[in-house]
């Protein structure tokens, strides 16, 4: 019964962070609702707010059949009418506060299920947290982050209460897996050696490299990170599992963001781990957890790593302008030949990768698209390049190198790359500064 | 005799007499409207209304703030009839026997929209109101209603000298006498119009765009609207697209946004004769009766193969709590269902239906695993942005010949000869009509209600939004 009584008072504990007095601060005041629908939903939130009860032992108010706002389908509708609006027009054009009411109706839904399993025996309640912490991550990762990212947090405590839990509740966690290697690096055309250094000054960097806008591969470079050094915080796949496991991340699927048929979808890190990386079952899609800031997600994954001081050599002074994401997968994921806007560091934490690089200088031979949506990727297939349509390709001077762990390679901005993971599982992550 | 039939969501007791019902799932009476002649109906997420003949408008569901309302709405000034509306959570748009265009807001009444002005000169009005409704707000550059409207003084407190001048502003000399609106479409982004000439609006001014071929005559014979794009028809079969074409809703081959109208490519050389919209999908019919559809295919509205099983919004473990605790109180189980008649579904020909499960127990499932016959993932359809015929798996010629074809947010109706009716994409709330909750990508037969007999003529399909409501007329029978 410990186990049972512990469960209950953290139940208890996440309730009392979602007292009504703070869902009601979460919800935008009615008179600064500047839309019909926007009131039509905020009075239906407000609604709710007020029917449902504090008091945890009380459960949910009990939705009689004459008041189904209180209910949990009711919240469901809510949930479905505001994704639709969050779906309706470009992204960036949604208006916030349809991003508010998303994570509202999260935190709601939340409350509402954790109410309910106050009522439960422990091993059914710990049963609902795994779907409870994609409720959290779902809201955070399309909502607006209410609170001081409240949606965030309470998922990171869910699934350290889960981690915690009885030994039931940690699934068969496979982390088996045949080392693959990829069969060959898939990038045609000619290429040098990327110039290698090892314990780079940063004077160094600066004069030759950054400044110059060249690109350098530094090998060893990640020594005293904890996440490299064996240990407990060492990032292998058990300890990615246990860290991220029920979490919900985006993933890409298909092999390349430049194919017809490539696609977003959000799913766990044990999901993507078990379905995409692990056990792939061709012919399913390729899937990349990519350009994803994990480590905003779930800061405890940031104690384990060392913002690199070649980030430092600009206008960052410090971390706050450092974007930090991460490239995980199996092995021939590929990016296909860009440019980003940022001075890039990418470093290897696990598996391998090949990355060709043209530098900016080279642009006129990499025929960039015309759309403006596509205009920093290269027409250039660097797997079936097509020397007819690009005859100037021929001449292009590229370099290559192969990233092992602990190495980084310094991408300056407007330079193109073209990278493909030769392993499974391969994990980078970048660090875009300026 | 005709009644009004609707199934999907009743989250706001769109249909009274099933109010306990939050999910319809097959087909039931609307016996509240019924016995006169239903001239319209359309569907948005927080209600359903109903033009009838000597009743005119009523709005049923979530209204005024109030859930479970049944408002009849008073005429506009001077209105004899309303013949066609459209509507959505923020506005009703109506045109009149006369060729009037009306909008109407909750709190703020009929306004009337003074079609094919100009830029609209304000009228001379010392009513501060007036000034706020006419003087640009928060509310045109939101969401709110976006068409350039005039005030419309409320026909009971309304001072001769304000009747004068609203009578003179249409008079003789006034562009907009001469207009007269036939269809009104409305959604998210867009208001727009069809008048006796074909000539179509984009309310309340004429839509400018460029024909093809150049100085080609065209009159438009429909416009239709979705949640971000818009399509029109014109009388050689040529359906133009604009508006907001992230899912391929404008079937121009790309996911760009269009300003104007533009001519789909890919449909010329058919002729056209029937358009809908949904929230981000399109159907066209062809002369030849077959159906094209194009857009976001993420529920199967385009009945195109899709995944339906999304991990990332399936909570099984939360769908079991919920069944638990449902059984923990069982005082529950005693609230009355509403009239188990509704749901029974009419047996053509003993066809095996499936029977309507409990629709409150649906209510709680989310994403259900649609049953796919294609197994290979590689040709999943999520955005279409090319038409793309869908055939209609019918049992003779007959049935396969698509007659009208009808959108919702993500679920498409389609009716064929034979008065069959067929159905496809997103069912959370039973809008596909077929006695459960589960989405499907492939086309699927929708059992026809228990009402439905031998001389009975299905004569008005809508859906929209989360609902689909079908009119079926029936001679009375012979003494």
């Amino acid at each position: 019964m410990a186990d049972d009584d512990k469960s209950l008072s953290q139940t208890r504990d996440l309730l009392s962070r979602l007292d009504a007095s703070v869902l009601r601060d979460c919800c935008p005041p009615l008179v600064a609702l500047d839309s019909v629908e926007a009131r039509l939903i905020g009075r239906l939130l407000h609604a709710f707010i007020a029917a449902t009860r504090d008091d945890p032992g009380a459960g949910p108010a009990s939705a009689s059949a004459s008041s189904w706002i209180g209910s949990y389908p009711a919240l469901g509708a809510l949930h479905d009418r505001i994704w639709e609006k969050l779906n309706t027009g470009h992204w960036s054009a949604v208006a916030l506060t349809w991003r508010q009411f998303y994570a509202l109706v999260s935190l709601l839904k939340l409350k509402y299920l954790l109410a309910l399993t106050t009522r439960c025996a422990a091993d059914e309640r710990w049963a609902v947290w795994p779907d409870l912490i994609k409720i959290c991550d779902m809201g955070s990762l399309m909502g607006y982050p209410l609170a001081d990212h409240l949606l965030n947090r309470l998922a990171a405590q869910l699934a350290r209460m889960l981690w915690h839990g009885p030994p039931a509740s940690k699934r068969a966690l496979h982390t088996n897996f045949t080392p693959l290697a990829s069969r060959k690096i898939r990038a045609q055309g000619r290429a040098q050696a990327l110039p290698v250094k090892q314990d780079l000054s940063i004077l160094t960097f600066v004069s030759q490299y950054r400044i110059p806008a060249r690109s350098v591969l530094l090998v060893g470079a990640m020594a005293d990170w904890p996440a490299m050094t064996p240990g407990p915080h060492q990032w292998t796949l058990a300890y990615l599992r246990r860290v991220a496991g029920y979490r919900t991340v985006p993933v890409e699927l298909g092999s390349k963001y430049t194919d017809p048929d490539w696609t977003q979808t959000l799913m766990t890190v044990n999901q993507f781990l078990d379905e995409y990386v692990l056990t792939p079952k061709p012919p399913q899609p390729r899937g990349y957890l990519a350009q994803h800031p994990l480590l905003e997600q779930i800061p405890e994954l940031s104690a384990d790593i060392l913002i690199p001081d070649y980030c430092y050599t600009g206008e960052n002074e410090d971390a706050d302008g450092v974007d930090i994401n991460v490239w995980f997968g199996p092995r021939d994921t590929i990016s296909p030949l860009h440019t980003d806007p940022k001075h890039n560091m990418l470093c290897q934490v696990m598996g391998r990768k090949y990355i060709r690089i043209y530098h900016a200088d080279q642009t006129p031979r990499l025929y960039p698209h015309a759309d403006f949506l596509l205009s920093n990727t290269s027409r250039i297939d660097l797997e079936r390049p097509d020397f007819d349509s690009f005859p100037l390709f021929k001449e292009a001077e590229g370099f290559e190198c192969v990233l092992e762990p602990g190495d980084m390679v310094y991408i300056p901005p407007g330079c193109w790359h073209f990278v493909q993971s030769l392993s499974t599982p391969s994990l980078s992550l970048s660090f875009w500064f300026n | 005799m005709e009644t009004l039939y609707y199934c999907g969501f009743n989250g706001f007791k769109q249909v009274p007499s099933s109010a306990n019902n939050v999910t319809l799932t097959s087909l039931v009476p609307h016996k509240s409207a019924s016995n006169t002649r239903i001239l319209d109906v359309d569907i948005c997420w927080n209600y359903l209304v109903v033009v009838q003949d000597g009743s005119g408008i009523t709005k049923y569901g979530l209204v005024d703030g109030k859930n479970g309302s049944v408002e009849r709405l008073t005429a506009p000034p001077h209105v004899e009839k309303i013949v066609q509306l459209s509507a959505t959570p923020r506005h009703l748009l109506v045109c009149t026997d006369n060729g009037e265009c009306w909008t109407h807001e909750e709190n703020k009444g009929w306004r009337k929209v003074h079609v094919g002005a100009e830029p609209t000169p304000l009228i001379h009005d010392e009513d501060p109101a007036a000034e706020a409704i006419n003087a640009p707000n928060a509310e045109s550059a939101d969401t709110g209603c976006l068409i350039d409207i005039k005030p419309e003084p409320a026909q009971a407190e309304s001072p001769p000298k304000k009747r004068l001048s609203m009578d003179h502003d249409v008079g003789p000399g006034s562009p907009s006498c001469h207009v007269k609106l036939v269809k009104t479409s409305c959604g998210d982004a867009h208001n727009i119009g069809l008048d006796a000439q074909g000539v179509a609006y984009s309310l309340p001014s004429p839509l400018d765009f460029d024909v093809f071929p150049a100085n080609a005559q065209h009159r438009v014979t429909d416009v239709v609207c979705g949640k971000e794009h818009c399509l029109l028809l014109t009388e050689h079969g040529q359906v133009y697209s604009w508006g907001g074409g992230s899912r391929g809703q404008l079937g121009h081959g790309s996911l760009n946004s269009e300003e104007k109208p533009r001519l789909i490519t890919a449909l010329d050389g058919m002729k056209i004769k029937k358009i809908a919209a949904g929230g981000w999908h399109s159907a066209v019919i062809s002369q030849f009766d077959d159906l094209y559809m194009f857009g976001w295919n993420e529920s199967g509205q385009l009945a195109q193969t899709t995944n339906l099983v999304r991990p990332a919004e399936c909570f099984a473990a939360v769908e079991k709590l919920l069944m638990a605790c449902c059984t923990m109180q069982p005082e529950d189980t005693n609230n009355p269902r509403g009239d188990s008649e509704d749901c029974e579904v009419y047996h053509k020909n003993n066809e095996e239906v499936q029977p309507p499960l409990d629709p409150e127990k649906d209510a709680l499932t989310c994403y259900n695993a649609a049953t796919s016959c294609n197994d290979s993932q590689s040709d999943l359809v999520v955005v279409q942005n090319i038409p793309m015929l869908v055939q209609i798996p019918g049992k003779s010629g007959e049935e396969c010949q698509a007659l009208d074809v009808s959108c919702g947010s993500r679920h498409t109706v389609v009716l064929t000869s034979g008065n069959q009716l067929w159905g496809f994409g997103w069912n959370k709330y039973g809008q596909l009509g077929l006695g459960h909750t589960t989405s499907k990508d492939a086309v699927e037969k929708i059992p026809l209600p228990k009402g439905f007999a031998k001389n009975s003529v299905v004569k008005m399909l809508r859906c929209g939004d989360w609902g689909t409501a079908v009119v079926i007329s029936t001679p009375p029978k012979k003494s």
